[in-house]
């Protein structure tokens, strides 16, 4: 006998059936059944789906709970027809308003299951990793916006302002610090993707007007960004922990 | 106000009455209610609730979170969750910490402060408060909800939080939760 092969133990056996227990939970509500698959979305909360019986056939829906959880993160109506749509269009499931959903005979209720809390899975999965974009540098533009207060006053700055750049887009910029004779966009970047590309096409566009302010982005830690921190390049760049001389320099 | 302030003082619902929003097409009803300390507003600083009108006594979601000065997020800052029709909460390995970590817990359970904070950070855990304990009150009615959330979020006139409208009938008084048919 090798030493890794051990005699399956009465621990062991209780350990899988607890754990095996614990993977799938149902629960009856008036004419339907809720049913928490072993899926977890990115919060901790569990994929769940609702089984009731339409006729002959059952109806497996999420129960809106997907739009719900993309609502919690801020997510757009828009954005998550966009995303919801794609998913469900791939796996076969249809959409209506605020539910996922098909239509089966019993024997296909197995897979239906599985299939709407898939869908409902990589729906939410796409649409976080979205926000946990934001996320980062809605915390990095919280504690720049706090310091620019107390550099400069209130009356010099205005957080989450928005800007129009030369194509006539407008941007929700972190703050902008106003002086006599010009002002300066300060722009937390995060160090996900999306947050680069983002503050990229908004300074180039700043950078445009006829009377461009002076821009600058903060980052947490540049060596995070990697070799797309060259995107950022119209702007100063900053790291957080800077001294506040040098948040002036940069403003002045 | 540094959040752990924000959780720490006594608050005060600031504008009576808390109002549940009619249900939407799926049930869903909310509130939302501003907070005071010491006597004054603390902008930002929202307690806010959600239920669902056909499922009377059961998934009870309700939030302390505060929208900061650049705040185009709120931050949340605890988080009970009655009887969730989601089957609990399971805590991640590595983002949770202690005895919680890793482990699944029930339907009811609090997202509390202390364990979605990150010192490191100083700020909370990336995620919708990623960690959750389990309660061990036994939280039978939403009256002892309203109670428990008062005194674990430090709202002393949390009873002017009404029962959410829930629409009672003959098939969805049923008085079993957590229940799990596969034994």
């Amino acid at each position: 006998m090798s030493p890794d092969s051990t005699i399956v133990t009465p621990a062991v056996d209780k350990a899988v059936a607890i754990a095996i227990g614990d993977l799938v939970h149902a629960e009856r509500s008036a004419d339907s059944w809720y049913i928490n698959l072993p899926l977890i979305y990115y919060d901790g909360s569990f994929v769940t789906v609702n089984v009731r019986q339409v006729g002959h056939n059952f109806r497996v829906s999420d129960s809106g709970f997907t739009w719900r959880e993309a609502e919690d993160i801020g997510i757009s109506r828009r954005t998550y027809g966009q995303i919801a749509s794609s998913v469900a269009d791939n796996i076969g499931v249809s959409i209506s308003e605020r539910s996922l959903y098909v239509e089966v005979p019993a024997p296909m209720l197995h897979r239906a299951i599985c299939d709407v809390a898939e869908t409902s899975w990589r729906i939410v999965d796409r649409l976080s990793e979205k926000a946990f974009a934001d996320e980062d540098e809605d915390e990095l533009a919280e504690t720049l916006t706090a310091k620019l207060l107390g550099l400069f006053g209130s009356e010099k700055v205005e957080p989450s302002a928005s800007v129009r750049g030369a194509t006539t887009n407008e941007w929700t910029v972190s703050a902008i610090v106003k002086f006599p004779h010009h002002s300066t966009v300060f722009q937390a970047v995060g160090s996900h993707p999306n947050s680069i590309y983002k503050a990229s096409t908004e300074f180039r566009d700043l950078a445009n007007l006829d009377r461009a302010p002076r821009l600058v982005a903060v980052v947490k830690d540049a060596k995070l960004l990697g070799p797309r921190i060259g995107l950022l390049s119209p702007a100063k760049i900053l790291e957080e922990q800077y001294t506040d001389e040098m948040y002036r320099k940069a403003a002045a | 106000m540094p959040l752990r302030r924000l959780v720490d003082a006594a608050k005060l619902i600031a504008v009576p009455p808390v109002v549940w929003t009619p249900p939407e097409a799926d049930g869903l009803t909310r509130f939302q209610t501003i907070l005071s300390i010491d006597g004054v507003v603390e902008a930002g600083l929202t307690l806010s609730g959600v239920a669902y009108a056909r499922e009377p006594d059961r998934h009870v979601t309700i939030e302390l979170a505060v929208e900061l000065v650049n705040g185009r997020r709120r931050t949340r800052l605890m988080r009970l969750d009655w009887r969730s029709l989601k089957g609990g909460h399971s805590n991640s390995r590595w983002k949770c910490s202690g005895a919680i970590a890793g482990v699944r817990v029930p339907a009811t359970h609090l997202h509390s402060f202390d364990a979605n904070w990150d010192d490191q950070r100083q700020w909370m855990k990336r995620g919708k408060l990623p960690c959750a304990e389990p309660v061990n009150e036994n939280l039978l009615t939403f009256e002892d909800v309203r109670t428990f959330v008062g005194t674990s979020f430090r709202i002393n006139n949390i009873d002017l939080v009404p029962k959410p409208p829930w629409e009672y009938n003959l098939f969805n008084v049923t008085g079993q939760h957590d229940s799990n048919p596969s034994g």
